[in-house]
């Protein structure tokens, strides 16, 4: 997939634990760690809506186009 | 006379016993699952009617091929005569026997199919439905019964051609019955396909 997910660079950057995240977010960890490996085939907007609500950042910020 | 008449209405007696007994015996069995779970009671039904007819199909298949054992190995040691009939059809020959042994042969296969289709309904009842494993007996059911229709059209003609009784009929047969429904069956796997890759990408949707 050309979209990159950099989620685990900003996780980094506001220094929280992707446990606490998929807590607030309300997903499983598991279904986090689909997203941060890239084997997701698509976000909801919600979803994306909550996590850039809580990291405090831009879609752009954890996402990438990288063509192949 | 009145003695061939007591002996008819004895066995057409006897045969209303034994639908009823038939009947009856899949309602317990139906009753029983049905008791034991609340949901999903036509593939329960559907089970137990499939469940019933293969029990019943595989005791005759072995007595069919101990049959057809003893066809082939020969009639004089065995004491099989050489003229009979079986199931409407007048057995004379070795060509006759070949396509009554084929035909013998295509109920074994029948039983195969009827044996995936138990295993199918088996996986819709443990709700594996969108699997790998339903598409590949949706396919090989599908299959197979083409492969059926195949063998039962040369059983045919082996007897038509043994009686010197040749003709074609293009009528709605068990012949195009039997390859309709197998690529039915093709069709639904490829269905089901397309349903398990719509469950992966729902499933993959954070």
């Amino acid at each position: 997939m050309p979209i990159i997910v950099n989620l685990d660079v900003m996780l980094a950057k506001r220094k929280m634990r992707s446990n606490e995240l998929a807590e607030r977010i309300g997903i499983t960890t598991a279904n986090l760690s689909i997203l941060k490996t890239g084997k997701a085939k698509a976000i909801r907007f919600s979803t994306l809506e909550l996590i850039c609500e809580i990291l405090e950042c831009q879609p752009g910020d954890i996402m990438e186009f990288v063509a192949e | 006379m009145t003695r061939i008449k007591r002996i008819y209405t004895d066995i057409k007696n006897n045969y209303c016993f034994l639908v009823f007994y038939y009947c009856l015996s899949i309602i317990f069995i139906y009753l029983y699952r049905t008791l034991k779970l609340k949901t999903m009671r036509k593939l329960n039904l559907l089970k137990t009617i499939v469940d019933y007819v293969f029990i019943l199909s595989i005791i005759m298949c072995t007595l069919l091929i101990v049959f057809s054992i003893l066809l082939i190995l020969g009639s004089e040691t065995l004491k099989i005569p050489d003229k009979f009939f079986f199931n409407g059809i007048e057995i004379i020959g070795i060509w006759s026997k070949l396509g009554l042994t084929i035909n013998i042969a295509n109920f074994g296969l029948t039983l195969y199919i009827l044996f995936n289709f138990k295993k199918l309904l088996g996986n819709f009842k443990e709700k594996l439905i969108f699997e790998i494993e339903t598409c590949i007996l949706l396919n090989r059911i599908g299959r197979l019964l083409i492969y059926s229709s195949f063998i039962y059209i040369l059983a045919e003609m082996i007897l038509r051609l043994s009686k010197n009784d040749i003709y074609i009929d293009f009528g709605f047969g068990p012949f195009l019955y039997l390859v309709s429904l197998g690529l039915f069956f093709i069709v639904l796997a490829e269905v089901f396909k397309m349903g398990k890759q719509l469950k992966e990408e729902n499933e993959l949707t954070i």
